[in-house]
């Protein structure tokens, strides 16, 4: 690519490109690629069409629990969507396989205040059902 | 200014490398930048340099404006919309079916002139052409320097590896 794009054009390019698997690749090209794709990426991380890896990104969501957390990006910030079913799928599936993990984790969130933080950018409003569990 | 009133009247357009172009005002119009100077100007017989797009990729640009010149302006509620259809009709196919570094200079010079249909169906196109390659193959289909560092490469994939198809 000789001439070099605004970022918002690459964003706009990336914002028509909707299978995980391609966002997946675009994310790993190069530093300009990846910063205007993972927003994509993780716009709505609960879609349903990803399967067989999902599990792992419970582990990535909970490392934002730490102090001392390391991650390339703010993930949990690039969140609009929340598809609640797959989440609760998702996590349970991940709670039969590292219970202590687990365990650990919800020892750290009853100490901290990290979790009204990545929930504070979701659009409550899209999603009706969420006052009546929060 | 109403396309009536407008309507046989030319504006005159100066590329970068000085080409100019005399260009009816209702197909000039349907670059928001030109539109909202030439409604600011009035009418004059000065070029408007375009100081960001050659003689080559100006003729491109007009002449997708001249194909669409009855096109409806679109308004900033199409955005949704326009994003949800990846249709891309088969003019504009045909008229974006170019060399690669055309295409990245008629999306940067519809993004400078604010084009936004054309913008559009040109960002398609490309995502059009990374659907479906891995990151390789996309660095050699663009002729892109892989700029991550191994442990960077490594970090990405481990934080992202939960939307690996396998």
């Amino acid at each position: 690519m000789s001439s070099r794009l605004p970022n918002e054009c690459y964003q706009q390019i990336f914002s028509n490109v909707q299978d995980t698997k391609t966002l997946f690749s675009i994310i790993q090209v190069n530093h300009t690629w990846c910063e205007n794709a993972i927003i994509f990426l993780w716009k709505n991380p609960f879609r349903k069409e990803i399967d067989y890896n999902h599990t792992k990104i419970i582990p990535v969501l909970l490392s934002f629990l730490k102090k001392d957390k390391n991650t390339f990006f703010d993930y949990p910030s690039f969140i609009t969507h929340l598809d609640f079913d797959n989440l609760f799928r998702i996590t349970s599936k991940f709670y039969d396989n590292n219970e202590n993990e687990v365990e650990y984790f919800m020892g750290l969130m009853e100490q901290d205040d990290t979790l009204p933080s990545i929930f504070s950018k979701l659009e409550y409003d899209k999603w009706p059902g969420f006052g009546q569990i929060w | 200014m109403t396309s009536e009133s407008s309507e046989g009247k030319k504006v005159t357009l100066k590329s970068c490398d000085d080409v100019e172009f005399k260009v009816e005002i209702p197909v000039a119009s349907r670059s928001i930048l030109l539109k909202n100077m030439i409604e600011d100007v009035g009418e004059t017989d000065q070029s408007i340099p375009l100081p960001n797009v050659n003689e080559k990729v100006l003729k491109k640009v007009l002449e997708w404006c001249q194909h669409h010149v009855n096109d409806p302006q679109p308004t900033n509620d199409d955005d949704d919309s326009r994003r949800r259809n990846t249709e891309i009709d088969d003019w504009d196919q045909r008229f974006l079916n170019v060399e690669q570094d055309m295409l990245f200079e008629i999306i940067l010079a519809a993004n400078y002139l604010d084009i936004k249909p054309l913008l559009d169906i040109g960002c398609k196109t490309v995502a059009n052409m990374i659907k479906g390659k891995s990151p390789e193959e996309i660095r050699n289909t663009f002729n892109i320097v892989n700029d991550f560092t191994p442990e960077e490469e490594e970090q990405i994939r481990k934080e992202n590896e939960w939307a690996e198809d396998r």
